[in-house]
């Protein structure tokens, strides 16, 4: 074979290697997440404080990256963008128990309860896998703003002009949580399910029915395919945020108590028995401290309203408060099973974390620790959990999601 | 407040370049190949052995001298591209709709038996694309349409040093016109009071205005070439194309504000902003006399890069003609887009850093010796010019390959038609539909992968008299 033939023929041979090199066409598939399970290609959590990572009264990007949704998604192995509030926050956590200080920054000077530093830059994305709002009830996910809680900074923060379900569906979900409800009867129950005007009113549950299925009807109908756990409500009287009456009769418990209400609380031991059931809601101390209240105590109701009524939860009323839950979560459940979601009711974890931890168990802050006065598993404001609950939260979601979907999602840790 | 990134609108110049999603395929970054259906079909492989029309202006200028008579050459390219973009965040997939676009090119020679010199004129098309995509697309602030034409007009004067070996080449002079229609984003923009919208939850790719560039430039540049005979059987040549350089110092820029209908969902702690307060209410100076996305003239310039091109050919099989090149663009040039506006909306630069691409070019033609019909086949892979920081639905640029095909039909005494068939594939690239603001930002930045793919139908004829 002469020297050009063999030139060509190489060339020849060149180009058809260079064909075969075309064909491998698989160098650079799409990089999207890739999920333990193809059903969690998409993730979104819906929901309020808890879901947002509210903790200590307060919320910012550090809190926000101890969510249980976070701690899922991460599981899931799949995308979680949230809306990253700046530091020291939107309103910034308290940082002292006795003081309710506030977290601060080298920049940002004193901060209060209205101090509300926006998103931060790098949060700002087309779509949230965390769309839960501080504050909202069960009317609020299907509306957008306003009028639908008119004054909550947050939901304009977090949604942008849109209802929760809207920004939810802009992620094109394929596996959602969701966890609503509770404020429909939180504060009411704090304030001990007081009238008009002294607090605000707990949601009806044929209500509330309406508007958890308006919520769920679209969710669904948005995103064809769908899979997911729907939350059931915390019976809110089990927080610690409830004190039982019966610290009230230790005198060492008021006089630390009343450090933090910065003046002395009197307690009227008539209505304050041996025998007395009721709960009293913590934030009673704050409006002491402000002075809008007496520095008065008393466990049940007196003939001076709304002493004894106010963040005074009696027996009765806890029964009150726990029926509504449970028909709350009565339909949450038989709406999750319609629609072939799971069903979560993180009860079973409280009581479970009551077994851990004495504060859930007996109802009486540790005011000898004032760095964790209602336990390690509730935050300074004895209402929301902590990392170590979110943990828990997030792992007791796994179970329900492995045993519902069949899939193998790892515990967080 | 501040005004939106119109840049990109620049960025759109981007696009000028640009334009080059669609239409761009057919070459690395935004340049095209489409010059001769003959050319095409040997994969663009003919600097050694140009075909045998006057397209050899282009594919080499010292060429001409091989043809005697007159030689008028005219033709069209289709080239329709299929692109998408598949999004990490959503996993949801968008198409692109850029309509086909046709690329004319037509050459005349004259080079009379006998003589040195041949002389010529050529038209054609090397740099130019379009994108458009659908009005749902977050890369819309990218660009949703973007649009560059460019052509160059050639004379040429080749001369024959001896049998074996001739030099070529000529003038340039280039005109460009570029379009670009880009969303702008409330979202980046900021508030009366410090944050901007995204700061305030608005998400990211909310349009609350649409911007429109439009302008067109000239430049001049010049192009040589090389053919040699090193025996009965090999072939060489070499072409050289200098960079042209578009000053577009007199470009519309308008802008239109988008209602958002949204309104302020509460009172924002620390600021003066009230609950119902409406953004386009917030926005709408910005569109009028004193605001920022007033109406106003743009300049920007965009290098087309110099090419080189090297090629050797093998014709010592009977009727066969095998023809190896490798080209080079110097698409280094491409490293910045300067967007500076005469009015009040912010300038800015829009960072490229493009590479030098190399490709290997691979020809075959087949003679029918019956009847003289020819029958053509290439191959093409092309590296891609755009680093993977940018990779944007401006400019999709990634590596790609072609496989052509092509016959040559003789119709009469001095008539040939040329048809061709390519099509280019490409393996996807990771990219990002929003546009770099700082030269360290990373690629791991990409929000998805674009994939595109093109179908390329030329004819041309020619006549020889």
């Amino acid at each position: 074979m002469s020297r050009t033939h063999f030139a060509a023929r190489g060339a020849l041979a060149l180009g058809a290697l260079l064909a075969l090199a075309a064909c491998d066409n698989n160098t650079n598939d799409v990089v999207v997440p890739r999920p333990a399970n193809p059903i969690f290609l998409s993730y979104v959590a819906l929901g309020n404080s808890i879901t947002a990572g509210f903790q200590s009264d307060g919320i910012n990007d550090s809190t926000q990256k101890q969510s249980y949704a976070l701690l899922l998604a991460k599981a899931m192995g799949t995308r979680y963008a949230y809306p990253g509030l700046t530091m020291p926050g939107c309103r910034p956590p308290i940082a002292n128990f006795v003081t309710q200080a506030r977290v601060t920054t080298a920049t940002s000077g004193p901060t209060t309860a209205n101090s509300c530093f926006f998103r931060t830059a790098i949060s700002i994305t087309d779509a949230l896998n965390n769309v839960a709002v501080p504050g909202i009830q069960s009317a609020d996910p299907s509306q957008q703003t306003p009028p639908a809680q008119a004054g909550n900074p947050l939901e304009q923060i977090i949604l942008g002009g849109k209802s929760m379900v809207q920004r939810a569906l802009d992620v094109h979900p394929t596996f959602a949580t969701v966890w609503v409800g509770n404020n429909d009867v939180l504060a009411p129950a704090i304030a001990g399910l007081a009238p008009p005007p002294f607090a605000p009113q707990a949601t009806p549950v044929t209500t509330f029915v309406q508007n958890y299925a308006k919520m769920i009807n679209e969710l669904v109908a948005g995103a064809p395919g769908l899979r997911g756990v729907l939350i059931g409500v915390v019976q809110v009287a089990n927080a610690p945020v409830m004190i039982t009456s019966q610290a009230f009769r230790n005198a060492q418990f008021v006089g630390a108590l009343s450090v933090a209400a910065g003046q002395q609380l009197m307690v009227d031991f008539t209505t304050c028995t041996p025998t007395n059931l009721s709960l009293i809601g913590f934030p009673i101390i704050a409006q002491i401290k402000a002075k809008v209240l007496p520095p008065i105590i008393a466990c049940a109701k007196t003939p001076t309203p709304p002493l004894g009524d106010l963040f005074v939860l009696d027996f009765a009323e806890q029964a009150q408060v726990k029926a509504l839950i449970d028909g709350y979560n009565g339909y949450i459940k038989a709406k999750a099973d319609s629609i072939g979601f799971g069903y979560y009711d993180p009860n079973t974890t409280l009581a479970r974390l009551a077994t851990q931890d004495p504060v859930l168990a007996t109802h009486v802050p540790d005011l000898a620790n004032l760095a964790a006065p209602f336990g390690q598993f509730v935050s300074l404001d004895g209402i929301h959990p902590t990392a170590a609950a979110h943990i828990q939260i997030a792992n007791d979601l796994i179970t329900v999601i492995n045993a519902k979907y069949g899939t193998a999602l790892k515990p967080a840790s | 407040m501040s005004v939106p990134r119109v840049s990109r609108l620049l960025l759109a110049s981007t696009a000028l370049a640009g334009f080059m999603m669609p239409t761009t395929l057919s070459a690395q970054a935004f340049g095209l190949n489409e010059i001769g259906s003959c050319a095409i079909a040997r994969g663009f492989a003919t600097t050694a052995t140009p075909c045998k029309d006057a397209s050899t202006i282009f594919w080499n200028p010292a060429g001409a001298t091989r043809i005697d008579g007159w030689n008028v050459s005219l033709g069209v390219a289709s080239i329709a591209l299929s692109a998408d973009f598949h999004q990490d965040t959503t996993g949801r997939k968008f198409s692109a709709n850029p309509p086909t676009r046709f690329v004319p090119h037509g050459f005349l020679n004259y080079h009379k038996a006998g003589s040195q010199l041949a002389y010529g004129i050529g038209f054609y098309v090397p740099y130019g694309l379009t994108s458009q995509w659908p009005n749902d697309f977050p890369g819309r602030f990218e660009a949703t349409k973007a649009s560059l034409a460019t052509f160059y007009i050639q004379p040429n004067i080749a001369f024959q040093i001896d049998s074996n070996w001739s030099v070529g080449g000529g003038p340039i002079y280039g005109h460009s016109s570029v379009e670009l229609i880009q969303a702008l984003d409330l979202s980046a923009q900021k508030t009366p009071v410090g944050p901007t919208f995204g700061q305030l939850g608005v998400p990211q790719f909310t349009q609350f205005g649409t911007a429109r560039l439009k302008g067109d430039a000239s430049a001049w540049g010049a192009q040589i070439g090389v053919w040699g005979r090193i025996n009965d059987h090999w072939n060489v040549g070499l072409r050289l194309l200098s960079q042209l350089s578009f000053k577009y110092d007199n470009a519309d820029a308008t802008f239109t504000q988008v209602p958002t209908n949204l309104l302020l969902g509460a009172d924002l702690p620390g600021t003066t902003l009230k609950q119902g307060t409406p953004f386009d209410a917030i926005l709408a100076p910005q569109f009028t006399t004193g605001g920022a996305l007033v109406s106003q003239k743009v300049s920007t310039k965009i290098d087309h890069p110099a090419q080189a091109q090297v090629g050797a050919s093998y014709s010592g099989w009977k009727n066969w003609l095998l023809e190896a090149d490798y080209a080079w663009v110097n698409w280094k040039s491409f490293d910045k887009l300067p967007v500076t506006f005469a009015g009040p909306a912010p300038s800015d630069t829009l960072i490229e850093n493009y590479n030098n691409t190399s490709s290997i070019r691979l020809g075959a033609e087949y003679t029918i010796p019956t009847d003289g019909w020819k029958l053509r086949a290439g191959f093409v892979g092309a590296s891609s010019a755009a680093p993977a920081e940018t990779v944007t639905p401006l400019l999709p640029e990634q590596d790609r390959y072609y496989w052509n095909f092509g016959i040559g039909v003789p119709l009469g005494k001095g008539f040939t038609a040329d048809g061709t068939y390519a099509h280019v594939f490409t393996n996807g690239a990771r990219g990002r539909i929003i546009e770099r603001t700082s030269p360290t930002q990373p690629a791991d930045l990409n929000s998805g992968v674009f994939n595109i793919a093109a179908n390329i139908f030329a004819i041309t004829l020619r006549a020889t008299f």
